[in-house]
């Protein structure tokens, strides 16, 4: 028999992103098999597809939700990308005659990779992520991933540029900043977006509806 | 009388399941017995969105049971048949045996 508790990042992503009105007893019955003696990779095996059975109850169940997580997701972001982009660039120059000063490290980062802009950006995204787990606590995995889908159609269009660089034979240290600028837009902001929903406040512990 | 509900294919291995547990059936022991008739890994997860389906179709009624240390304190959540449930199980039954014998290669279990 297994005595052990179950894997702690698995109980915690599973406390936070399923949904259902027998949820806490869903989480019971994990818990009695694994000590029944299944192993970490079933539990792991299981907390994932109630994760995305979460997802699809939510959907189903709250159409509305989602639609206005979509709007909420745009209204946000399409402002702060204006915003974080207007203060990159107007601040750029005066950061390369100021604090840069000719120190190349320093000018690859701020202006080659534009770090400052794609942190602000990943720190956006990680707000509406909480921003969405707060205001959605018991449909949080559904409402996650609506976010993250809504923001694909602006991360596609995103990576055109790195299109026509392939296309223009550019040599790989030419490009590489511009790949991992892409990198960022289609990895980092959507795990940003994940990332704030899941360390938003727990949900209550609810007892669930018999 | 109103027809009786269309039973899905998993739909109908969770009623079949809760009707064989009796009083006893919750989570754990309704996913033994389906992955012991079918040879399949079960999600629990996929277990309640049915089992909240079939509640909300009025065929199968819950209950809240006691909660136990090794489940971490939470409580069971027992589940059993109503009536309705019953005649969908029948319903599901007579259907699928009528189409089993219209099939001569499945007659005697042969495939």
């Amino acid at each position: 028999m297994n005595v052990s508790t179950p894997p702690r990042l698995a109980d915690w992503l599973l406390d936070r992103l399923t949904s259902g009105p027998k949820r806490q007893s869903l989480l019971g019955d994990l818990h009695e098999q694994y000590r029944r003696g299944r192993s970490s990779l079933w539990y792991w095996r299981q907390a994932l597809r109630a994760i995305v059975a979460s997802i699809g109850w939510d959907l189903t169940h709250h159409p509305f939700l989602a639609a206005r997580t979509v709007a909420l997701t745009y209204a946000f972001l399409v402002p702060w990308i204006f915003f974080t982009g207007y203060a990159y660039g107007s601040t750029k120059w005066w950061m390369e005659d100021t604090v840069i000063r000719g120190s190349v490290p320093f000018h690859d980062i701020w202006v080659i990779y534009q770090a400052p802009l794609l942190i602000a950006w990943c720190a956006g995204w990680a707000l509406v992520g909480w921003l969405i787990a707060a205001l959605h606590p018991h449909q949080r995995a559904g409402m996650t991933f609506v976010a993250v889908c809504a923001q694909i159609p602006w991360a596609a269009q995103y990576t055109v540029p790195i299109w026509r660089l392939a296309n223009a034979g550019l040599p790989f240290f030419a490009s590489f900043p511009v790949i991992m600028n892409v990198s960022v837009v289609v990895i980092g902001l959507p795990l940003s977006l994940v990332t704030g929903s899941v360390f938003a406040a727990a949900p209550q512990r609810m007892t669930d509806r018999g | 009388m109103a027809k009786p509900d269309v039973l899905g294919g998993f739909e109908l291995l969770v009623l079949l399941a809760v009707m064989r547990l009796g009083e006893h059936a919750y989570g754990v022991p309704i996913a033994d017995t389906i992955e012991e008739a079918s040879g399949r890994d079960i999600a629990a997860g996929s277990i309640y969105i049915t089992l909240d389906r079939l509640e909300a179709k009025g065929l199968v009624a819950s209950r809240l049971g006691e909660s136990t240390p090794e489940r971490g304190g939470r409580a069971k959540t027992y589940f059993q048949m109503t009536g309705k449930g019953v005649r969908a199980v029948r319903h599901a039954q007579r259907t699928l045996v009528t189409l089993w014998s219209g099939v001569p290669h499945l007659q005697g279990g042969a495939v």
